[in-house]
């Protein structure tokens, strides 16, 4: 049963996550020199909206009310692939985890046309948009970790026990940390923290969810948002120290390394402006530059 | 008894045929169920070919039908099997659909008609037989896609098909005569033997490859597609991408893998870069797009981009002898080309059906939908996601052995051309499949979700045989997408006995469709079944804390405003930041970046056109610069 790790790893993600979303919002406002959210702020959110009621607008369908299910299901699929534990039964084909981040999109797009809202139509046409450019920036940044070897995550990861830390793989690290940022609605890309409607990505899409749907996607979009940051610390960040044998150290290690990454998009996103929504897609083309320059390094 | 499996299908279709011409309009049903017959009875002779113990079929039926030979072989079985599934499915959908239309004699006699020469063109075995069945299809097609012949725009796209047919008919029939004039004969057996030296291998495969593709809509030979596609019946639509597309892929394959033999991997190469150019630009002009039948026929484009790409690979990978990889890329190229037939096809159908009830294709007039036709919305929001390769779907098993196939570009080619090889084939794959998700999320989000954006007439009842057949189709995909292991052993067996390769397929397959670490038909996608059911448990489990909460119904919030039909994202507007970021213009009539042959074909003939005016003083102007440049060149050279 190494299904059964699979589970574990995404129930795992899923619990710790509302802590990483913590520890980001603690980091920036020590940054700024604000007190900042308690540490579990995230988890109270998440508490409160499940206690609220309902309102759906009258105008959708099936579709936007079986989204919030999909988004939900198919991100915690998603997390099951994550090579947290080095090992499982499905592996982590590359790939699926790709189509089912794919599906969730999907999914947030439907039910944002489906509202008939402006606002969530932006968000849409945006996410679409970037999708365009970071799914591919995704595929060809693993592709230059994967290309002469096997396409599964956790072997991915297993790798790096042996990984030096060269030229190449710093440029890849890059790539993938802007990615990282991108994919996380963090600042240069999104901004999940304006009061403004029209400079919101995602955010923009769930304008008519409340209540317990709107809670399953907030700790939805969570765990996407994790998922980019531990696959960004397991195959990214190679660290000999993490041959320890023992559970304790191996897990130490990583907690040090996510915090680490943690660390830098907190620093990234306070150092950084917002930018126009048209200079994306050269954001996104240095990293596909910066991946293929350390393919051809090798 | 595999001679009558033969008669009864040919005689069925021709009783399909003649039966709406000679009796009244109440033979239509008949002709539509003889039709169904015909293609269910298509079907079982493919399945014998395929699981029998005899591997070839061949019949002579001189006697009856004057000289006609047919020879079913593995490869042809594939390719009837598939025309079989779509063709039983439009039939059923014809025996009411066709009644909806003008002159539905006429429609249900050539439909029928379309499907018998369908099932010639896979099982006639002789190069000649081949080129008249060929040309009797591009008449047949011309005819079909002319069917609302009072149309100017159908009448033009049914001319332009007719002409890019012509074309491609005749680098075909060049290949052809080109293979009796090694062999002399007209025998495709004696072509299997393929004994030809590369390089007149190369020279033939080169003209076949020019004709198929133009038969395919691969660019820049693509501009008479969408404009067919669009303008013939819904059902004919369904079968024109759902099958016809398929039929050059055939004679692909049979040229490049048994015709032609040739061992500079050069020519693999350019067949891997059309079809990633068909992909990627095909995907591309279908966010542009307004009419939904023309969306789904760019998206027919890519598709066919997608696995000529993949046919390329397996040409590639074979001439330089990795045999393995080879069956992986032709097992893509063949799933992929199976899963595209069920999943158009089920999309035209709905696209037909939803035209009929609300008098308009163009998706910007549209909106809603799904209130008004729950059933018929949910099919095609599920079609849709099946084509975007969401995975438990059928497109997604294609789309990662395509994934597989690309990745090993570089264990072949270890060196920096390799590396860039399979960098641009991966950019363009993610980019394609990426834009898959735009165009179909834009598409099925335009037409059924969000406010109605005209005044719809009333609605008549849609009816369960127009609704049935496109979810059997999506039923087939779906079952697909949840057995890849049973999929792949089917794979396997099948191109082991086309042996195009030199090697067991089954070893090579195998491992590769039994995608998510398991063992066994049923275990592979369990694993994850089981995640996601435990996903739902979570889901059950999370949504229990703080208890009931009242639900209430209210109005889109939209800043205080009650939101108006016209507030809302149009299909434009959700197209518009990749149009604009990628600097190709808003407008359809971007003259920059129209790779179209035909249009610039056209454009160039009309400035020739404008010195043929008619004009007396010009053509003695014409005479006379010619005299004038002659004498300069008798004195100066």
């Amino acid at each position: 049963m190494s299904v059964f790790l699979n589970i574990v790893t995404a129930v795992v993600i899923m619990a710790t996550t509302p802590l990483i979303i913590g520890i980001i919002k603690k980091l920036k406002a020590a940054m700024q020199n604000r007190q900042g959210f308690p540490l579990c702020q995230a988890y109270f959110d998440i508490w409160k909206t499940l206690h609220k009621s309902e309102v759906l607008s009258k105008r959708t369908t099936v579709v936007f009310r079986s989204a919030p299910y999909i988004y939900f299901a198919a991100i915690f699929a998603a997390a099951a692939l994550v090579p947290l534990f080095l090992t499982a039964a499905l592996g982590g084909e590359v790939f699926l985890l790709v189509g089912l981040l794919a599906t969730a999109r999907i999914a947030m797009v439907l039910a944002a046309l489906d509202t008939s809202s402006a606002f969530a139509g932006i968000g849409a046409e945006r996410e679409l948009f970037f999708s365009l450019l970071l799914e591919p920036a995704l595929l060809i940044i693993l592709f230059s970790k994967i290309y002469c070897g096997s396409t599964d995550l956790a072997l991915l990861a297993t790798a790096q026990l042996h990984a030096q830390f060269d030229l190449q793989n710093l440029l890849v690290a890059i790539a993938f940390f802007m990615l990282t940022v991108a994919e996380s609605g963090r600042i240069p890309v999104d901004n999940p923290d304006t009061h403004l409607e029209l400079t919101m990505v995602h955010e923009a899409m769930l304008l008519e969810y409340s209540g317990k749907r709107l809670a399953l996607i907030t700790w939805a979009a969570q765990i996407r948002q994790a998922i980019y940051i531990i696959l960004f610390a397991q195959i990214f960040i190679p660290w000999q120290l993490w041959q320890e044998p023992n559970l304790l150290g191996y897990l130490s290690v990583l907690a040090i390394k996510i915090l680490l990454t943690l660390g830098l998009l907190v620093g990234a996103e306070t150092m950084t402006n917002k930018m126009r929504v048209f200079r994306v897609p050269g954001y996104v083309g240095v990293a596909i530059a910066l991946a293929i320059f350390s393919i051809f390094i090798q | 008894m595999t001679d009558y499996l033969l008669v009864t299908i040919i005689s069925a279709y021709i009783l399909a045929i003649v039966a709406p011409l000679v009796l009244s309009s109440r033979a239509l049903l008949f002709s539509a169920l003889l039709g169904a017959f015909g293609s269910l009875v298509v079907g079982i002779a493919a399945v014998t070919v395929l699981f029998g113990a005899e591997l070839a079929l061949r019949v002579n039926m001189t006697a009856v039908y004057g000289g006609l030979s047919l020879n079913i072989d593995p490869l042809a079985a594939f390719f009837l099997l598939l025309t079989s599934v779509v063709g039983v499915v439009v039939s059923v959908y014809g025996t009411k659909f066709i009644k909806q239309n003008e002159n539905p004699r006429r429609l249900a006699a050539l439909g029928n008609l379309f499907l018998l020469l369908l099932f010639l063109i896979f099982s006639v075995d002789n190069s000649l037989e081949f080129l008249f069945v060929w040309e009797m299809m591009a008449l047949s097609t011309f005819l079909l896609i002319n069917h609302n012949y009072g149309d100017g725009k159908v009448n033009r796209a049914a001319w332009l098909y007719f002409v890019a047919a012509q074309i491609g008919a005749v680098f075909i029939i060049v290949a052809f005569a080109l293979l009796y004039s090694c062999y002399q004969s007209f025998d495709f057996s004696v072509y299997r033997l393929a004994l030809i030296d590369s390089k007149t291998a190369t020279a033939i495969f080169t003209f076949a490859f020019i004709g198929f593709a133009i038969k395919a809509g691969i660019v820049p030979a693509h501009g008479w597609l969408p404009a067919a596609h669009a303008a013939a019946p819904g059902n004919i639509s369904a079968l024109l991408s759902g099958v016809m597309l398929k039929m050059a892929l055939y004679g692909l394959i049979r040229f490049a893998f048994q015709f032609c033999v040739f061992d500079s991997y050069a020519i693999a190469l350019v067949v891997i870069g059309f079809g990633l150019l068909s992909a990627l630009y095909g995907i591309y002009s279908s966010i542009r797009e307004r009419e939904i039948k023309r969306i789904l026929a760019c998206s027919s484009i890519e598709n066919m981009g997608l696995i000529f790409a993949l046919i390329g690979m397996a040409l590639f990978y074979k001439i330089l002898g990795y045999n393995q990889l080879a069956v992986l890329a032709f097992a893509a190229a063949l799933l992929h080309a199976f899963n595209h037939a069920l999943i158009k096809s089920s999309l035209f159908l709905c696209a037909s059906t939803l035209i009929k009830q609300t008098g308009q294709g163009n998706i910007e007039k549209l909106g809603g939908l799904m209130k008004f036709f729950p059933k018929l919305g949910w099919t095609f929001v599920l079609s849709g996601a099946a084509i975007c390769g969401v995975p438990l779907f059928n497109c997604f098993i294609s789309e990662l052995l395509m994934f597989k196939s690309i990745v090993s570009l570089t264990t072949v080619l270890p060196n920096a051309v390799g590396k860039l090889l399979a960098l641009i084939a991966l950019f363009v794959f993610a980019a394609t499949i990426a834009l898959v998700v735009v165009s179909f999320s834009r598409l099925a989000g335009v037409t059924f979700l969000g406010t109605p954006r005209s005044e719809y007439p009333r609605f008549s009842n849609c009816g369960k045989l127009l609704l049935v057949p496109p979810q059997l189709l999506l039923a087939a995909a779906l079952l697909i997408g949840l057995f890849p292991g049973a999929v792949g052993d089917f794979f396997a067996a099948v191109i082991d006995k086309m042996q195009l390769f030199d090697l067991p397929s089954s070893a090579a397959l195998v491992g590769y469709f039994r995608l998510y670490g398991g063992v066994g038909v049923f275990s592979t996608t369990l694993p994850l079944l089981l995640i996601i059911a435990f996903a739902y448990l979570v889901m059950r489990l999370i949504t229990r804390i703080g208890g009931k909460r009242p639900v209430v119904e209210d109005e889109t919030w939209c800043c205080g405003i009650v939101p108006d039909k016209n507030m809302q994202y149009s299909a434009r507007g959700i197209a518009q930041p990749i149009t604009r970021a990628f600097s190709c213009g808003f407008s359809n009539r971007c003259k920059k970046c129209r790779l179209d042959i035909v249009e610039r074909l056209s454009g160039w003939s009309a400035a020739v056109r404008r010195m043929q005016n008619g004009n007396l003083h010009e053509y003695v102007a014409y005479i006379m610069a010619v005299t004038v440049i002659l004498l300069i060149v008798i004195v100066f050279i």
